[in-house]
């Protein structure tokens, strides 16, 4: 944070990323309702999703034997038809650290990712429930093979209709496996990269603090006449290059819109507990990470600065070694590596771990997951909302995976917290139909959340024919 | 960031051995990938005209960002806050080298922004105290009018429809009432660096010359698409004056300059950055090892190993591409030396290896240690890949656990394996680490061999070989080798993959390579003196 004496901008309110592909006018009045109905003391929905790697190492798998089953809740009864079961005092073993927060807890067990993509691709998959965008550059010619989800996706459709924009807070994405580190889409082949270190999402969100009024409206002003400059030299290279080179600026110039938009529309934010210098590129720093940023979205989320966001524990390939003794878990494998041993799928992926070692490190690495889930949960429940409640009341969170039983993009669990005011019913384990005639796809659940976020009209949500009904959380 | 997504094939595989193909449908075999070979020969060019294949518009990649700040400000280092914004503005590729297409979202335009003003409160820091008074015009418009052009590498446009100077001091002169003078030379420094005239590697044509399918490219166009291709850095003054000076107008004054800048110390920064990609160095990092003694430190000492070589050889020795294939010697540290259970290195830096054991780069431990799963298959694939430009198909879904004998007596891993693993099994005498270890080598389901797809040897190359010396020295020597390191070459020159249409111009630029006796600087003037580089397809001015 060296060399700030002259002033660097605006820290505070130029620190905007967001709104991608919409105009200033469609933004601006939108922004406005939001703050008087927070003048109006009324809680509004909120919606969080976090995003941890690989599967939730459902079983039993691969060598029978070594079958693991403490994913299960007890009373679950058997068979692949739908089904649900209180939640007793006793959670599934993987789902212990979330504990205190069991009667708002909603796991549902059986979903689907899209037809047609294979198990690590469905990180691109998750949220827009489309197939992959079919564009890219093979690896084997020397593409970088990074390729997107096929649709906008749901937390950005949300955001975009409720007039809010997406904080997206990550562990580093970047040089892992390739497509699995993208899970928001502001458009069809147009990932959303979020911000992947502490101190800018704290800048982005609340400023550089002790920053006078008359110093900020200065940075503002700055900031603003850079972004015209910008503009104005889009528009000049445009006519200086050839008509494909120009077609590309024009979506250089949306995005100017969108900071620019930014600029004028958010609230003033006052954050707390600002991170502090720590390495976070390191594997060992991602308990930290995840606690800062758990706090950060509960704090720009109970200021208004947005109502849809995500936390994503790094590339969902698993590209992070998670040796945290702290939490239980010690290794020198990655989670990738942790994860095709444990489900016996061999190969390239396990590296030489055995399944056997394999199980107790996964079943840690699980827990210290739902260690991470736990924490977005702690903060919003001693958080007060606007009404007085506990902002969990009034906020879903969501723990999302690419990949259910056996490195499948079938049987996923993925977990709902929270937001019992908007009629969510927690303290349940419900399954899905597992037969492929009877199956859920993830679509019906953003179908089902865009509702009560309190965008109603939507009847169908990503690829058509995945869509089922909405459904049924109270 | 540390990790870029620069090695490939590992990575690929890892994930392929996961998945398949990214993008085939569940249950049904891949596509197999285009051949990167261009199959047009030189009878059917001679009949055609010069075609080129259509160059997006490209943003600066990460490192051109900061050599082209760091040289347009006069400053030695990004400021700590612009080094970590910089490693979220993510790298795409194409070609198999860093390059970004993409028009940024606004979350990247952001960390544009920030990036630009930190960067303008380091350049007012490091003004010195005789600098001129910012509350002065005329200063500001001094000011201005010496970095604006290193920032956007071409003269500022002075025409009817705009004054870029007037502008910049417009900005300036809008805000100093306001902000005050100092901050608002600073905005207007920051708006320089937001711009898309820096981030962006514009290459407008000369549209009223045309001639067929091709339109020359506008000469500071031609200037940067230069600098970038043998520095990896933006023009000199030098550059920019022959430009100025139409001494780019043709063939000759192109490879004049090239072969200046080649005999400049900054070529350098072009054959570590070639090399690194292509060799994927930086995945040493990221190799997974339980032995100590791999230690971060070993890593990078022999990453800088492999770059420190191909700098002396191409600079200092005969340039030739068999060199870099075949010589005896590497250039490190004590640390290198003792890896190899060498000889310390010399004064110059230069370590003598035993000749049974080593033979240039794909001896090094900067190209063996990256591949700690199944080494065979993928240091295979990667000769198969980048030296012969043939991959193979991409594996199926979810391929089981296998032994090499497995996979080249069952089909359908045969038909793939068998051009992969059979020259993987060349290095079978190094250990994972690269380590010359001869008495662990597996046994051999099959003698080493280069083939190619049903089984053919590929002309002037042997088929079995004895070890991993024979492997070098074959494929050095070889004109459908040259052929393709200069494929390779072309796509780090353009930022892109080639297309049919770049074809010819290709297999001429490789047939240079060849007649100059695989001389890499000789290559890169092939590629700069090409009509594929100097112009643009016309096909570019329509949408």
């Amino acid at each position: 944070m060296a060399m700030r004496n002259t002033g660097t901008g605006d820290r505070r309110l130029g620190r905007r990323a967001l709104l991608g592909g919409l105009g200033a006018a469609a933004l601006s009045a939108p922004f406005l309702r939001s703050f008087e109905a927070r003048a109006q003391m009324e809680a509004q929905p909120k919606l969080i999703f976090f995003a941890s790697p690989n599967s939730s190492l459902v079983g039993p798998t691969g060598n029978a034997s070594l079958g693991y089953s403490g994913w299960v809740p007890s009373g679950l009864p058997s068979g692949d038809g739908a089904a649900e079961v209180a939640l007793g005092a006793r959670l599934p073993d993987i789902m212990e650290p979330l504990a205190a927060h069991t009667s708002s807890l909603l796991p549902i067990f059986g979903l689907r990712g899209a037809d047609g993509v294979g198990g690590h691709q469905q990180a691109v998959c998750i949220l827009t429930g489309t197939g992959v965008f079919n564009d890219e550059e093979p690896r084997a010619s020397g593409g970088d093979g990074e390729f997107y989800g096929d649709g906008q996706s749901v937390d950005q459709l949300i955001a975009q209709r409720i007039g809010s924009r997406v904080l997206g807070l990550s562990y580093d994405i970047q040089g892992f496996n390739l497509g699995e580190g993208y899970i928001s889409h502001l458009a069809p082949n147009r990932g959303f990269t979020p911000i992947q270190n502490p101190v800018d999402a704290f800048e982005q969100v609340f400023g550089e603090a002790g920053v006078s009024d008359a110093e900020r409206a200065q940075r503002q002003l700055r900031r603003r006449s850079v972004l015209d400059s910008i503009t104005r030299d889009l528009g000049a290279l445009s006519r200086r290059l050839p008509a494909p080179d120009a077609a590309r600026l024009e979506q250089h110039t949306e995005s100017v819109r969108a900071l620019e938009t930014d600029l004028v529309a958010v609230p003033t934010c006052t954050g707390s507990g600002a991170p502090g210098s720590y390495d976070h590129t390191s594997s060992r720093n991602i308990p930290r990470l995840m606690g800062d940023y758990a706090r950060l979205m509960v704090q720009s989320m109970a200021c208004g600065y947005t109502r849809v966001g995500f936390i994503q524990a790094g590339n969902l390939g698993g590209s992070a070694v998670p040796s945290w003794p702290e939490l239980g878990i010690t290794t020198t494998f990655k989670d990738h590596a942790i994860n095709h041993a444990f489900e016996a799928i061999g190969g390239a992926g396990s590296e030489g771990l055995a399944q056997r070692d394999a199980i107790p490190l996964g079943i840690n690495l699980q827990k210290a997951y739902n260690t991470f889930f736990a924490g977005i949960l702690d903060e919003l429940a001693a958080t007060p909302d606007v009404d007085g409640r506990p902002m969990l009341d009034h906020t879903i969170v969501v723990h999302i995976k690419q990949m259910g039983m056996n490195h499948d993009r079938r049987q996923l669990l993925w977990t709902l917290a929270g937001g019992g005011a908007l009629g969510v019913r927690g303290g349940r384990f419900m399954r899905t139909p597992l037969t492929n005639a009877g199956s859920r796809y993830v679509n019906d659940l953003h179908v089902t959340l865009c509702r009560l976020m309190g965008v109603t009209d939507v009847e169908s949500f990503g690829t058509a024919s995945a869509n089922r009904a909405p459904l049924d959380l109270g | 960031m540390t990790r870029t997504q620069t090695n490939r094939w590992l990575l690929a595989l890892l994930l392929l051995g996961c998945n398949g193909m990214i993008t085939a449908p569940e249950g049904e075999r891949p596509v197999p990938p285009t051949t990167m070979m261009p199959t047009i020969d030189a009878a059917y060019c001679e009949t055609v005209p010069s075609r080129v294949g259509a160059a997006p518009l490209r943003r600066l990649t990460r490192a051109q960002y900061e050599t082209t700040a760091l040289a347009a400000l006069g400053i030695d280092t990004l400021p700590e806050d612009a080094v970590r914004r910089l490693g979220e503005i993510p790298d795409g590729r194409s070609g198999g080298f860093a390059s970004t297409t993409d028009a940024p979202t606004p979350e990247i335009l952001a960390r544009y922004v920030d990036i630009a003003e930190d960067l303008a409160v380091a350049w007012m820091a490091a003004r010195p105290a005789s600098a001129c008074d910012a509350t002065d015009a005329a200063c500001v418009e001094r000011e201005i009018a010496t970095l604006a052009p290193r920032l956007f590498r071409r003269p500022l446009e002075v025409s009817a429809e705009r004054d870029e100077l007037a502008d910049y001091v417009g900005i300036w002169d809008a805000l100093r009432a306001d902000v005050g003078a100092e901050p608002a030379l600073e905005t207007a420094v920051a708006a320089l660096l937001a711009s898309p005239s820096f981030v962006y590697h514009a290459e407008p044509v000369l549209a009223d010359d045309a001639t067929g399918e091709l339109v020359p490219l506008d000469p500071y166009a031609l200037a940067n698409r230069l600098s970038f291709l043998i520095w990896q850095a933006p023009p000199d003054a030098a550059l920019i004056a022959a430009a100025s000076e139409g001494h780019l107008a043709d063939a000759d004054g192109v490879a004049a300059e090239a072969r200046r800048m080649i005999a400049d110390a900054r070529f350098a920064g072009t054959l570590d950055t070639f090399f690194a990609d292509w060799l994927g160095l930086a995945e040493l990092d990221g190799v997974e090892s339980t032995d100590p003694t791999f230690t971060p430190e070993l890593r990078a000492a022999l990453r800088d190993e492999t770059l420190s070589f191909v700098r002396r050889v191409v600079t200092e020795e005969d340039a030739r591409f068999e060199t870099l294939l075949t010589a005896p010697y590497t250039v490190g540290t004590p640390e290198v030396a003792e890896f190899y259970g060498a000889p310390p290195p010399d004064a110059d830096g230069v370590i003598e290896l035993d000749a049974s054991e080593r033979s240039g780069l794909l001896t090094q431990a900067g190209f063996l240690a990256q591949f700690a799963v199944y080494p065979e298959v993928h240091r295979g694939l990667w000769v198969r890949t980048n030296l012969l430009c043939d991959p193979p198909n991409p594996p199926p879904l979810d391929p089981p656990p296998s032994t090499a004998a497995e996979r080249l007596s069952t089909e359908p891993c045969r038909s793939c394996h068998e051009r992969m693993d059979t020259i993987g099994f060349a290095f079978a005498d190094y250990d994972i680490f690269g380590r010359f270890r001869p008495e662990l080598a597996p046994e051999l389901p099959m003698e080493p061999a280069i083939l190619m797809a049903g089984g053919r040897i590929p002309e002037g190359l042997v088929g079995e070989l004895a070890d991993p010396r024979e492997l070098a020295e074959r494929l050095g020597t070889s004109p459908h080798v040259e052929s393709c390191v200069a494929t390779q070459w072309y796509r780090y020159a353009v930022g892109r993959a080639e297309t049919d249409a770049d074809g010819c111009a290709v297999l001429g630029m490789g047939a240079r390579f060849t007649d100059s006796g695989g001389d890499v600087r000789e290559l890169i003037v092939a590629i700069a003196t090409s009509d594929a580089f100097r112009f643009r397809s016309t096909q570019d001015l329509t949408l």
